[in-house]
């Protein structure tokens, strides 16, 4: 069987109009590449604001549109083995692959669900959509996705309100609903950053399970590196809508390429070490309607050094070593190096994590 | 579905929940008012235009005879009442339900799609909201009276037929009005709305436009929508008696609640042969029934507002 990827987003960019003037817009996504395989957890790491969530929105056509307009790229989605764009289905069609073959979570577990409809409600609403199943059936399946999500007494849940439940139950229930319908890849935007750690940790786990179980693909959008080190096989770290930095979990940890990727490793608080202060990256995420010029990056960069090439331009994405991927003009080999696509399929042994 | 045996956790939806509570004795009073002003219609009607003026019935204190007394004309205030209720209860619950439907769909189209149809819609709501609504009302009068009146002739027995479409045209008219704030409070809910996770985690899982209006969207407007139309019903009766008391509204001698309270203030006091004498029967049981009435309706409607919304429940 040939590693086929199951999404490929080739060159992709998003632009939104900057408040008060029509005609300036600004690109949240500019020139996204990448790819997921079938059964590959991909993590895409960077700051808020940095377009994660707008690469993983694009994907389901949940830009509105306007203000939002999809400026060129394509997603490519292995439709039962014919290559389909996206971006280029009718909203219609693009209603059958949301929930059915892709399915979404979110970060807000508690406004995530309609407050005024119970949980079973809403799980049937997602099944009855994409299925031609009769109520009953519909209602065993919903309680077979509470029970996989490992909600206790399902029956009795099934007929409560959002409101009767904890965070960690809600979006358990979001879960069900996202993969009630089998879908084949699960964008996961911040899945757990509004949940205390010890929750975080089992509906990672869930998660974990769940995709082993059947097989499915998981985007998975975070801040938290340490979510990336237990999760991931490969990781894309943005900055300012672009990939700086793409490789497989073990290449990205152990030998980060892109000075941002370092930044953000070295801030992470380490257990047992004692900090005055926690390591910071100097300044903030640039405003997207007023970037810097060349590198988004140089201002805040320590490696920089007052290097022209990099105010005056932007460096590609190449590939340094093998299968690992940066863009950074101080990055040692990356003026001899090849500016390839990202593609990387690979997926850990089921082992330990890496850190 | 098996039923669970531990009482506590029970949960039964709150729309049947059933407790007497202040909602409940609202919603009687509405009951018997109403039942009271339109089964007792066939007797009201027929006395309505009494013409002769009866001297020695004219304004008699309430009596076992006349439980409310008499007016000038010698007329009973009990059947009075009961015709003018009939009037002001119909015009207001019709001018509700009407700002309610347009209001709403305007709205919710209006919120949902935004943009250019968005400010389109909301322009125009901005311009009649502009124009002085006396002047709003009285155009949109002007424009219905000539096609209701001969819709009411055709359909109904002469004698009934001018007062019915004096009625059914001042009802339309102050609805076709009062959707205005409908729709700006509902636009502005399904504004809020639309950008709330659950929406876009519903578009997310696949679900069309229209069903996230219908299914999503609209039944958490509920509340707004129950608390502004409460508010409608007094508001339009309000308005009702203030049209008439202008001389555009219900014209004597059709009596409503408002139109028999403003004359009952005006004969209130009189010099009679035994020094003032006070007729306060003739301001006092149309001001009775219409505060009964608004009071009656804001508690139905809070009480709705709280039994349709699964987080107040108790």
């Amino acid at each position: 069987m040939t590693d086929k990827p199951l999404l490929k987003i080739e060159d992709l960019a998003v632009s939104f109009p900057t408040s008060g003037s029509l005609d300036h817009r600004v690109r949240a996504v500019n020139g996204l590449n990448l790819s997921i395989y079938p059964r590959q957890t991909l993590a895409i790491v960077g700051e808020s604001g940095c377009g994660k969530s707008v690469s993983a929105l694009s994907t389901l056509q949940l830009i509105p549109t306007p203000p939002g307009r999809y400026d060129q790229g394509r997603i490519w989605w292995d439709a039962d083995g014919q290559p389909c764009d996206l971006l280029s289905l009718s909203e219609k069609e693009i209603r059958r692959v949301r929930g059915n073959q892709i399915a979404m979570i979110f970060q807000e577990p508690m406004t995530s669900l309609n407050p005024v409809y119970t949980i079973g409600e809403q799980i049937l609403e997602a099944i009855l959509i994409h299925q031609k199943t009769r109520r009953a059936q519909a209602r065993q399946i919903a309680t077979q996705a509470l029970t996989d999500v490992g909600i206790a007494d399902p029956h009795a849940r099934l007929d409560e309100y959002p409101h009767q439940l904890s965070g960690g139950m809600r979006q358990r229930v979001m879960i069900a609903m996202a993969l009630a319908c089998q879908p084949r890849l699960l964008l996961a935007d911040e899945p757990t950053t509004a949940l205390d750690v010890t929750i975080q940790a089992q509906i990672l786990e869930l998660l974990r399970k769940l995709q082993r179980e059947r097989g499915m693909s998981v985007l998975l959008i975070t801040h938290d590196l340490g979510v990336v080190a237990e999760n991931a096989d490969t990781v894309a770290v943005m900055y300012a809508g672009r990939i700086v930095e793409y490789g497989s979990v073990h290449d990205i940890f152990s030998q980060p390429l892109h000075p941002y990727t370092r930044g953000l490793l070295a801030s992470m608080p380490v257990l047992g070490k004692r900090h005055e202060r926690l390591t910071t990256i100097p300044g903030s995420v640039p405003n997207p309607a007023d970037f810097p010029s060349g590198c988004p990056f140089h201002p805040r960069c320590v490696d920089m050094k007052d290097d022209p090439k990099c105010t005056a331009d932007d460096p590609p994405l190449r590939e340094i070593h093998e299968k690992h991927w940066a863009a950074c003009w101080h990055t040692p080999g990356h003026n001899q190096a090849q500016t390839t696509t990202p593609d990387l399929s690979y997926r850990r042994p089921e082992a330990a994590p890496v850190v | 579905m098996t039923t669970r045996a531990d009482p506590v956790t029970i949960s039964l939806r709150p729309v049947m929940r059933l407790s007497f509570r202040a909602g409940t004795s609202g919603l009687i009073v509405l009951l018997v008012v109403g039942a009271l002003c339109f089964i007792t219609l066939p007797w009201s009607l027929s006395r309505y235009d009494l013409q002769r003026l009866d001297a020695d019935t004219s304004l008699t204190a309430p009596s076992l005879a006349e439980p409310m007394g008499t007016d000038l004309l010698g007329r009973s205030v009990l059947w009075r009442c009961m015709l003018g209720g009939a009037i002001s209860l119909s015009i207001g619950v019709c001018a509700a339900v009407i700002s309610v439907a347009v209001g709403v769909l305007w709205g919710m189209i209006a919120g949902y799609t935004g943009g250019r149809t968005d400010a389109i819609m909301m322009r125009v709501v901005d311009v009649l909201y502009g124009l002085p609504y006396v002047l709003l009302v009285v155009l949109l009068d002007i424009a219905l009276q000539p096609v209701i009146e001969s819709a009411a002739y055709r359909l109904l027995p002469d004698s009934l037929a001018p007062g019915i479409a004096q009625v059914a045209t001042l009802l339309l008219a102050i609805g076709g009005v009062s959707w205005l704030t409908m729709a700006r409070v509902i636009r502005g809910q399904v504004l809020s709305l639309r950008n709330q996770p659950f929406i876009e985690a519903a578009r997310a899982y696949g679900v069309g436009p229209g069903r996230i209006l219908r299914r999503h969207i609209l039944p958490n407007l509920v509340g707004p929508i129950i608390v502004y139309a409460t508010l409608t019903v007094p508001a339009a009766i309000l308005q009702e008696s203030f049209l008439s008391f202008l001389g555009i509204g219900v014209q004597p001698p059709l009596p409503s609640w408002g139109s028999l309270a403003a004359d009952g203030l005006g004969e209130l006091h009189a010099l009679g042969q035994t020094g003032i004498d006070v007729r306060w029967w003739l301001l006092a049981w149309p001001c009775i029934l219409l505060a009964m009435t608004l009071l009656a309706l804001n508690l139905l409607g809070d009480d709705l507002r709280d039994r349709l919304d699964p987080r107040h429940a108790r």
